[in-house]
């Protein structure tokens, strides 16, 4: 028997300027219901700023104000994790997949891979950062953004770089009608159901096999066994609340939503 | 370094000697050291005291020279 988790819901909708992926979300930023917080998030949402992705000055919270703004937000995996190794190759590859039909069919004007490892999980190793020739993801343009450690001087000059690019490929867009943060066309369900079809019958998290007497409310409710059920109980401090929790106002749960089929909500 | 901490005391900040941000979370009982992923903890300890001592630690060590750089490790497991 399985739950389902509790992870950052994606912020995408058509047409967005920006998507910014992830590997996958960090436990404490899910339990805080909001990508990229403290002071090393305040400074990715800074080089966003400083390249005229995000507006200069805003209210509430960064990823709202930047989701506002035309950027979105997704990860990899879905599935959040203390530590990155933890991440299995089976939910790479599938993480990939999907990640691939959801850029293909929202079409953003650019992808910004917030870690370089992210985006290595996806093409192999290179060298650098920033626009790295060849690189391209559901048919868009990939940057890759230097790490927080990266010398200030070195990073700015490649900020300047995604600047003179969003001043000329990703020009500010009308809000779209269709940007609410649980849109998905029927194309993309489609996608998404022939994926959980084929894997109905496996734990999204270990991959074993899910026994017939647990397959019914596997399908139905839920992606992860028993034992990786326990195991994803004890990070996020709003898991076990999340029945109650669900009840409550958007602004209570914040960004935080309910993981199935790797972190689209069916 | 010198930490200082949010107002909530769950986050711990401090500039390394070369201007590296560190940052420690709290999350359940243990520390999260962030460093390279933005809000990602790198390495997680028991405690706020061996948290603090791992980021120490790494902010002091010595860069590696070049040649003694390998390619990074995949980040998934098998």
């Amino acid at each position: 028997m399985g739950e389902p988790i509790v992870t950052l819901e994606d912020l995408l909708y058509p047409g967005l300027r920006a998507v910014c992926v992830g590997i996958n979300p960090a436990p404490p930023s899910v339990a805080a219901g909001h990508y990229y917080r403290g002071r090393l998030g305040r400074q990715f949402f800074a080089r966003l700023r400083a390249a005229n992705v995000l507006p200069a000055s805003f209210e509430g919270f960064a990823d709202d104000a930047a989701f506002a703004a035309g950027i979105g937000f997704t990860d990899i995996v879905k599935r959040p994790t203390p530590s990155a190794s933890e991440v299995r190759r089976a939910e790479i590859e599938y993480g990939a997949k999907l990640l691939d039909a959801k850029l293909r069919e929202h079409k953003p004007g650019l992808v910004i891979f917030t870690f370089k490892r992210t985006a290595q999980a996806l093409f192999g190793d290179f060298v650098g950062n920033g626009f790295v020739p060849g690189l391209e993801l559901g048919g868009t343009d990939v940057f890759i953004m230097p790490a927080p450690y990266e010398k200030a001087e070195t990073a700015a000059s490649t900020i300047r770089h995604l600047a003179a690019h969003v001043d000329r490929a990703v020009p500010r867009t009308e809000l779209s009608a269709k940007r609410s943060p649980g849109y998905r066309s029927a194309d993309l369900r489609k996608v998404e159901d022939e994926m959980t079809q084929h894997r109905h019958r496996f734990c999204e998290v270990c991959t074993d096999k899910v026994s017939p007497s647990s397959a019914h409310r596997f399908r139905v409710h839920s992606l992860a066994c028993d034992r990786c059920h326990t195991e994803l109980r004890k990070i996020g401090s709003g898991y076990a609340r999340l029945s109650s929790r669900r009840s409550r106002s958007w602004a209570v749960l914040g960004r935080r939503t309910t993981w199935r089929s790797h972190g689209v909500d069916t | 370094m010198e930490w200082t901490h949010d107002e909530a005391g769950e986050r711990w900040y401090a500039t390394g000697r070369d201007g590296t941000d560190w940052e420690i979370i709290r999350s359940g009982d243990r520390y999260g050291v962030i460093v390279a992923r933005w809000d990602h903890p790198d390495w997680w300890a028991e405690s706020l005291e061996d948290a603090k001592a791992l980021a120490e630690e790494r902010d002091a060590a010595p860069p590696l020279p070049r040649e003694e750089w390998v390619t990074e490790a995949r980040i998934f497991s098998d």
